[in-house]
């Protein structure tokens, strides 16, 4: 819920301030306000020329990773049936969580659960990893685990955009966005930021997740996959070759006569070159659509060519496409694993039958993206590359009354982080022997963008963004960088 | 009130926080001219309709967009109004003038909005609709608005997602927007319906159908160099694709 004095409403507000809460509201209005426009550092604010948004810009500090991959993995992936091992919940397999709540998110609780999978020890460091994902348990040792985020809310949509914006209301630029504004991007031919929705479909917040929201459009997320390639990238099929050469070179004609009338008039300029951005992204993007130039080895290794799953193989293709974004210098790629809520059966929502859904949805992200770290490993790209996998929150260690499946827990859940700037082999925070919330190290998610974002040699309190009157930013007036997971 | 009516004359403010005055906002670039302008439309007896007029019959409404080295060395967004700023269509305005360019804009008013979706609701994301007709045709301030989905084509010109509320549209200028501009079907089928309705009306001859073309919609006869490349351009590839190089010019995107 948010902080109901930081949340009133303007007329209630109006209203109010004729009676004794308003002034505590208006107290508490303009401290939220002050903190945010006045943070107690000046922000800094990117240099972008209209003509080249995407041209490539400064960090604030030296950066330990250049690009992200984000592998959001949407619906709420239980941290019990994955990284998160609960000995003392095998034990009390059955029994009903002493204090616990009667009801949760969807409704009343039954009885704790015991994890669904066996867990063994992986690696050098012998951490517990579940047999459900077997591939990247085996990547266990390169991987910085965050046992302790908490998310604000515990639906979905508000969840995801939490996760992906700092905000649980709609509207707020996405991660993405914001670090496409700050830095832009390393190919001239690829917009800086590419979110790649699931085969299945597309998470509940949907384009939220790679949204600009109030930053300018240029920043938001451009939507590709091997199975939906960017839309509108070439006219239709009526529209022959040459005639599509001719129109452009006749507009190029207009537009330069234009131009020169208005000499000096930056937006025609950048609405000029913005056509000649496209057109390079024309002839770029089929180029790493085509996944014919992979071998046969990577297509088997990713698990592209697996006929039995075809949604393994569509999310193996996108996790090629994501790589090759990365080799080629996008700035941000956000790949996801999971669809919207729908019982669990397009995403990772086990709310009745968790393990028979698990089953199916760990098939797909499994070997796919455990060969996409392998392989970027193996070309060297996590020397200068991030990765994330995420999802929205965790789910409770009781099973819903009458079902076989957990509830939505935001209390704590976990993610992991590897790549250029991360710590191999550790885990930091830890949830209670039940796994109910985190009670150590607690990091709510603004903590992780903060981290991020550190990571690119952003800080998070001097990225902003004037907005109604607001100096804006992605962790709001929270966030605390996890050094513990930084290299030095 | 008068601010955010001057905004939408000119693109931006006096104030450019539309909705922040003060401390919490950028002070204005005419202070004098905004307490002017209060005053008498207060004295106006509130009227937004004169306002407007008084707008847009002063001197500084009526300048040309041309530029000068003096200008653009000391305000290059011309925020101090040494000319008419340029300001690129917002989306619906741009959709509704190609509408209006091709003839099949739909001028009905009032009444329930039309889709840009094949769905009102659902949860797997919403497909567009490609190809519009009879109410599809209509002011896209008649679309109904799904909250944080932008529309295919013109929602990439800055469209508010409609999740936060938006004092004022900012204007970027990206590739997608050039992408969809000159690739969507929807451009496709009103450079068609523009080059059908200009053969009907201009009659056979090229240089009657350039001027027509131009007329509709640059407002203008074509130069006399451009008639020459366009002519040549219409021989070999026809008219509809002349219209879809007019749809994409910056002068057709762009005000004044």
């Amino acid at each position: 819920m948010p902080d109901p004095l930081t949340h009133i409403l303007r007329r209630r507000f109006l209203h109010d301030t004729t009676t004794g809460i308003g002034t505590i509201a208006l107290a508490s209005l303009l401290g939220s306000e002050n903190r945010a426009v006045a943070s107690s550092k000046p922000p800094i604010d990117p240099i972008i020329d209209p003509a080249l948004p995407y041209a490539a810009r400064p960090s604030h500090f030296p950066a330990k990773a250049r690009n992200v991959l984000v592998i959001f993995c949407a619906g709420a992936v239980s941290q019990l049936e994955t990284w998160d091992y609960k000995p003392e919940l095998i034990r009390q397999d059955g029994k009903p969580l002493e204090g616990g709540p009667a009801v949760t998110f969807q409704g009343p609780a039954g009885e704790l659960a015991r994890p669904q999978y066996p867990f063994r020890p992986r690696g050098q460091t012998g951490k517990m990893v579940s047999d459900m994902i077997p591939h990247l348990a085996e990547l266990t040792d390169e991987f910085a685990f965050i046992h302790s985020l908490t998310s604000k809310s515990n639906t979905h949509g508000p969840a995801e955009n939490f996760l992906s914006t700092g905000f649980v209301e709609d509207g707020f630029p996405s991660i993405g966005g914001w670090v496409s504004y700050a830095l832009g991007s390393e190919n001239d031919n690829l917009p800086a930021f590419v979110a790649i929705p699931d085969p299945r479909g597309v998470p509940q917040a949907s384009v939220n997740n790679w949204g600009s929201g109030f930053l300018p459009a240029e920043f938001q997320g451009t939507p590709t996959s091997s199975k939906n390639p960017i839309r509108h990238l070439s006219p239709p099929g009526t529209v022959s070759p040459d005639e599509d050469v001719a129109v452009r070179q006749f507009l190029q004609r207009l537009n330069d006569d234009h131009l020169r009338k208005h000499p000096g008039d930056g937006k025609l300029a950048a609405r000029i070159a913005s056509y000649e951005l496209a057109a390079r992204m024309q002839l770029a993007v089929p180029q790493i659509s085509d996944l014919s130039t992979e071998t046969a080895q990577t297509l088997a290794m990713y698990g592209a060519d697996d006929t039995s799953n075809p949604h393994k193989a569509a999310f193996a293709k996108n996790c090629i496409l994501a790589r090759r974004l990365i080799e080629r210098g996008v700035r941000f790629v956000q790949l996801f694993n999971g669809a919207y809520a729908s019982g669990g059966e397009l995403n990772w929502d086990g709310h009745s039958k968790l393990k028979e859904q698990y089953d199916k949805h760990a098939a797909i992200l499994d070997q796919p993206a455990a060969a996409l770290i392998r392989d970027m490993k193996a070309r060297g790209l996590l020397d200068e590359t991030l990765v994330v996998w995420c999802t929205e929150f965790g789910r409770m260690p009781m099973f819903q009354k009458g079902a076989k499946g957990r509830d939505h827990n935001p209390d704590g859940f976990t993610c992991w982080l590897t790549g250029a700037g991360v710590k191999r082999g550790v885990s930091h925070g830890v949830t209670d022997e039940l796994g109910r919330r985190a009670v150590e190290n607690i990091h709510p998610l603004y903590d992780l963008n903060a981290t991020i974002l550190h990571l690119l040699g952003l800080d998070h309190e001097r990225l902003t963004f004037e907005h109604n009157g607001v100096q804006r930013r992605l962790t709001n007036v929270e966030g605390h960088v996890i050094r513990e997971v930084c290299t030095t | 009130m008068v601010n955010r009516i001057w905004q939408w004359h000119f693109g931006i403010g006096l104030v450019e926080t539309a909705s922040d005055f003060g401390r919490s906002g950028t002070p204005p670039t005419h202070p004098e001219l905004l307490d002017w302008l209060a005053s008498e439309f207060i004295r106006g007896g509130w009227s937004i309709k004169q306002m407007h007029r008084m707008i847009v019959l002063c001197r500084v409404y009526g300048q040309s967009c041309d530029t000068n080295a003096a200008g653009l060395a000391t305000d290059a967004d011309a925020r101090l109004l040494w000319r008419f700023p340029s300001r690129r269509l917002e989306a619906e305005t741009l959709r509704d003038s190609m509408l209006a360019a091709s003839g099949r804009l739909v001028r009905s008013t009032g009444g329930p909005g039309f889709d840009l979706f094949k769905s009102r609701g659902g949860l797997n994301g919403f497909p567009p609709i490609v190809s519009f007709a009879g109410d599809g045709l209509r002011r896209m301030i008649y679309a109904h608005k799904i909250r944080m989905e932008r529309e295919a084509v013109f929602g990439a010109f800055d469209c508010p997602d409609a999740g936060q509320s938006t004092a004022r549209r900012r204007q970027s200028t990206t590739p997608i927007q050039a992408l969809n501009l000159l690739n969507s079907q929807f451009t496709i089928d009103e450079a068609d319906a523009l080059a059908k309705r200009i053969q009907a009306d201009a009659g056979d001859q090229i240089e009657d159908q350039i001027d027509e073309a131009f007329r509709r919609t640059l407002g203008r006869d074509a130069s006399h160099d451009e008639h020459r490349d366009a002519s040549a351009f219409v021989m070999q590839h026809g008219l509809a694709p002349l219209c879809r190089a007019l749809f994409n010019t910056n002068e057709f995107v762009f005000l004044p």
